[in-house]
């Protein structure tokens, strides 16, 4: 009996991922939830909830920048030694933890924890970990120590106490191999455009530009093809997101996506409190994310209309985001996977530059190469 | 499985989804993991199977005051300690109408279920699976307050149409899953698309159980509870 109950359990769960869990007429489909309270958490939430359907380095990037940024909030980081910190990304954190004599660390996320100095192996979420003193000195001392650990070979985000710039820096293939490295700008006090323009072209050009920057992001269905996954759009929003969630500093800034308005969805969404003003917000600026494409994800032709037709959408959005936001600035961003005889860079724009100089439109084309080697030709010709 | 071959397809069943929440429970560092929260997290992977678009284990279940507990899932978690793909520490045991259960905090034996694990990734079912109970623990390690204590607070649990002691049939005879169904309704006031907020829809849902939780440990019960939420400063 309990066999045929699981079975039937598993079909019926089935049909209902596609149909309504709840049956037709149900007086209360919350059950033991009030609906209104739903609306008003989700109200509350929306755009500011980590998305777990992000690549778990997404989620991996977002936490631990929370964490460390809670450090340095903390009145004790003045007295940390600025040293290297270590965050080994694993999904075995405890057997990879013991098996380098590392001690539990129940919380690393809310400050208490120093982190500089320190080897901390941890999951995605980056809430607990097994944590390890370093006392290497210099860069390269402490280099070599996590390398000798056994761990230079596990996925790895460093941040540098003493480097210019805030950033956290991604080793997809471990500490084992520094130049294989993507930055994340991190931290900042401060909204400008070029530090906004500043944020997109380091994610553009570390983390999108060619199919092997991009490894793990999923954005392209066949790349040599110049095919475009079907959501290509929504990944690089989700992308997006997440970098400037980690570049602005957390407590001042909140990037929102697909924020309702009278006029649709604004993509992103960039806002501040004022620490000096309890309460203002400052709108600085909404975002809309075009992909020009050549091919769909199935392989059909994409007409040059539609790409031309998404552009014009996309400075009217933008305009009407910002109108209705009452932000200071607005930006539309295309990245442009289009095979490389139709991709024609900033050109794109010119049917609309004029409108969109008019409207205090800012455009931006972010150019996705389908193979390295395209990306070789296109700079040799240029 | 040293005697899988002496299964009946739903041990079998039960076996590879504790494994798998387990590897889900280490990929977040939640192991060891105590057994209430085994439990628990079972439950919520059953109700919330839809949002992931994927298959629920169990379609029903007894409410008990202590929370989710499956006895068949639990006399597998046994045997696989008994096999030793999972240990445990902190061990006890616990008498619950005259059957006595293993108590403890439960892990994964890591050097012999990878080749377990590696076989789970070869199945299409399997990958989904994981995925889905890996967000969930990811969603999970973000509550302020533990499992157990929070999944009192889930839209089908809490329901008071069922009292304790009876049968509470979410998805074997009736359709009356609310906690997929609330998963789901965030859809309607943030993004279309499914598939691509699901782990969003996952993540808001806990955030809502933990919210109900806390406004319960501030003003006291389920019931006071839905009115306090509020969102944290």
């Amino acid at each position: 009996m309990a066999q045929r109950g699981r079975s039937r359990a598993r079909a019926n769960s089935t049909k209902s991922a596609v149909s309504s869990a709840v049956a037709a007429g149900d007086a209360n489909p919350f059950g033991g939830i009030n609906e209104d309270d739903v609306r008003t958490f989700a109200t509350s939430y929306l755009g500011e909830v980590p998305e777990l359907a992000a690549p778990e380095f997404s989620i991996a990037l977002e936490s631990v920048a929370r964490a460390v940024a809670a450090r340095m909030d903390h009145d004790d980081y003045a007295a940390d030694e600025k040293r290297l910190a270590f965050f080994i990304i694993t999904d075995r954190a405890r057997v990879l933890g013991e098996r380098i004599g590392a001690i539990g660390e129940p919380i690393v996320d809310n400050g208490s924890k120093r982190l500089c100095g320190c080897v901390l192996v941890t999951g995605a979420t980056c809430r607990s970990g097994y944590g390890s003193d370093l006392s290497g000195k210099t860069t390269g001392e402490l280099f070599a120590e996590v390398i000798s650990k056994g761990v230079g070979n596990e996925i790895a985000l460093v941040f540098d106490p003493n480097a210019t710039e805030d950033e956290l820096r991604y080793y997809p293939k471990g500490v084992a191999s520094p130049d294989i490295v993507q930055r994340f700008s991190f931290r900042t006090m401060t909204f400008t455009m070029s530090m906004l323009d500043s944020v997109l072209k380091r994610l553009h050009e570390e983390s999108l530009l060619t199919p092997d920057a991009a490894k793990g992001l999923d954005i392209w269905e066949q790349s040599k093809k110049y095919r475009p996954i079907k959501d290509a759009e929504a990944r690089l929003q989700g992308l997006t997101r997440l970098t400037l969630s980690v570049a602005f500093d957390r407590k001042l800034f909140s990037v929102w996506w697909e924020v309702p308005g009278t006029q649709g969805r604004c993509d992103l969404f960039i806002t501040s409190r004022d620490a000096n003003s309890a309460g203002k917000l400052t709108a600085h600026a909404v975002l809309e994310l075009k992909v020009l494409r050549s091919y769909s994800a199935g392989g059909a032709r994409v007409a040059k209309k539609v790409n031309a037709d998404a552009v014009k959408k996309g400075v009217a959005q933008a305009r009407g985001y910002r109108i209705d936001k009452n932000a200071l600035n607005a930006m539309l961003c295309c990245y442009d996977m289009r095979e490389p005889s139709q991709s024609d860079g900033d050109k794109c724009f010119n049917p609309v530059r004029t409108t969109a100089t008019k409207h205090a439109v800012h455009l931006r084309s972010y150019r996705l190469y389908g193979s390295p080697n395209d990306l070789r030709i296109d700079r040799m010709a240029s | 499985m040293a005697d899988s071959t002496s299964l009946g397809p739903g041990e079998y069943a039960d076996r590879w989804r504790l494994i798998l929440l387990l590897d889900a429970c280490e990929a977040a560092n939640l192991c060891p993991i105590p057994l209430a929260r085994i439990h628990a997290l079972a439950f919520l992977s059953n109700v919330l199977a839809p949002v992931w678009s994927t298959r629920s284990y169990d379609g029903k279940i007894l409410k008990r005051r202590g929370g989710p507990f499956y006895p068949e899932l639990q006399a597998q978690l046994d045997r696989l300690v008994g096999l030793g793909f999972v240990t445990i520490s902190n061990l006890s045991h616990t008498e619950e109408n005259g059957q006595w259960t293993l108590a403890g905090s439960f892990a994964l034996n890591e050097d012999l279920t990878r080749p377990v694990l590696s076989l789970a990734d070869v199945f299409t079912d399997e990958q989904i699976t994981r995925e889905f109970f890996r967000r969930l623990t990811y969603a999970t390690s973000r509550l302020t307050r533990s499992l157990e204590s929070v999944v009192e607070f889930d839209a089908t649990w809490s329901d008071n149409r069922t009292g304790e002691g009876d049968v509470v049939d979410f998805a074997e005879w009736r359709r009356a899953n609310y906690s997929a169904f609330t998963a789901n309704f965030f859809e309607k006031l943030t993004t279309t698309g499914s598939q691509k907020t699901a782990g969003d829809k996952l993540q808001m849902y806990m955030l809502l159980l933990d919210r109900r939780r806390e406004g319960s440990a501030k003003i006291g019960g389920v019931n006071g509870a839905t009115r306090s939420i509020a969102r944290p400063s």
